[in-house]
């Protein structure tokens, strides 16, 4: 009887395993193609979850923020925190980069700067660390439940981690860079190691 | 302890006229330990007789800070450590007069996920460098006491395994212009 079980189990298993790796190969395929820094173009309408065009939280002066307001503008959104010691300014200097390589295109152009850490990023402090980057960008916030919500309409991902640094809890967390039409449609992402030129051609594609 | 001293300082003085004015790796050896030896000439005779002054054999350059806005009470500094000794010598912490606290602090890129790690110790290789930069290690600078513009001026002091302790100073970088 148990012999009888293992051999019935055994093809089920081979399906199970052929089954993985076809996800598996696909999730690499689409990983390599990030990597090349390809532009995704329409990635969301192809996506399960896509992210509407649309998103509300609160600006860096308290007000609140519709994505429908900057119709017409193209949009590079991410997500960081301003205690974050290095990839969020990384990510701020690259984008400084490519605003001096835009020239005039870069009236075009908006930056949001979703913040995952509500409860240190009030919107005043958003506003005077993204003054330092001297860029055409708006810093947002919200209650965690509405910031969430954008996170997982991008699919971006964070995890907040307690510490024992002097420094209390820090975040960990996805790096992509969304780049958005002048409809609010994700028509791009960028990964962290994707240079200044390969999001300035993004832009431009999108401009021209 | 001392007879070893005095021998050294002979040779020393033997080895300094062999190779006065000189490029030589020679003179470069001499340049080396002199100052050491010297020092410990002026010195009054005690039981130290260290032959590698600890700013030879650390060699700290490139080092620099984020500038940071007063409503900022964390950033980062970077740096390069040379270990011109001939052990492996860790840097175990530090210290500034811009904020309360310094962390060693290490920083994992994963599938676009980017993880943060406090760390004991950052080692330094016997004739190795340790690069401190985005993306790798980072002094985590905690609770800052004033605002960082561009060019400002922090002092760190590094304290690295075998007593050795280092004080430099670092020039605060304008974010977006900081990085190549």
């Amino acid at each position: 009887m148990t012999q009888g079980r293992k051999m019935v189990k055994q093809p089920k298993s081979g399906i199970v395993a052929v089954l993985f790796s076809v996800v598996f190969l696909a999730i690499l395929t689409s990983e390599n193609f990030l990597v090349a820094g390809q532009l995704q173009v329409n990635l969301g309408s192809k996506k399960e979850n896509h992210p509407v065009a649309n998103f509300s939280l609160t600006d860096q002066d308290g007000r609140p923020f519709h994505l429908t307001q900057l119709r017409g503008k193209v949009v590079l959104l991410f997500f960081g925190y301003t205690s974050c010691p290095d990839a969020c300014p990384t990510t701020l200097a690259k984008l400084s980069r490519v605003y001096k390589l835009l020239g005039d295109d870069k009236e075009k152009v908006v930056i949001l700067f979703v913040s995952f850490d509500p409860q240190r990023d009030t919107p005043s402090v958003l506003k005077n660390y993204l003054a330092y980057f001297h860029l055409n960008s708006i810093g947002l916030t919200g209650t965690k439940g509405q910031i969430d919500e954008v996170v997982n309409q991008y699919g971006a991902k964070y995890e907040i981690e307690q510490s024992d640094s002097a420094a209390g809890y820090h975040i960990n967390h996805s790096t992509d860079l969304y780049l958005l039409d002048q409809k609010g449609e994700l028509a791009g992402r960028f990964n962290y190691s994707d240079g200044q030129q390969i999001i300035v051609d993004g832009v431009r594609r999108l401009i021209h | 302890m001392n007879g070893l001293c005095i021998l050294l300082v002979w040779s020393a003085m033997g080895l300094n006229l062999m190779v006065q004015g000189s490029n030589s790796v020679l003179g470069q050896i001499a340049d080396c330990f002199l100052p050491a030896v010297r020092s410990a000439m002026i010195k009054p005779a005690g039981d130290s007789c260290a032959l590698l002054d600890d700013k030879d054999q650390i060699v700290i350059r490139d080092e620099w800070i984020w500038a940071a806005p007063a409503s900022q009470k964390m950033t980062a500094a970077y740096m390069l450590i040379e270990n011109h000794g001939p052990t492996e010598i860790g840097l175990i912490s530090a210290s500034s007069d811009a904020s309360r606290v310094v962390e060693l602090h290490k920083m994992e890129l994963e599938d676009g996920f980017m993880r943060m790690h406090k760390i004991d110790s950052i080692k330094i290789p016997a004739g190795g460098i340790a690069e401190l930069k985005p993306g790798g290690y980072h002094l985590m600078v905690i609770d800052l006491n004033k605002e960082l513009k561009e060019d400002d001026k922090v002092t760190m002091t590094l304290q690295f395994t075998q007593d050795i302790k280092r004080t430099i100073m670092l020039t605060a970088k304008r974010r977006g212009e900081a990085e190549k």
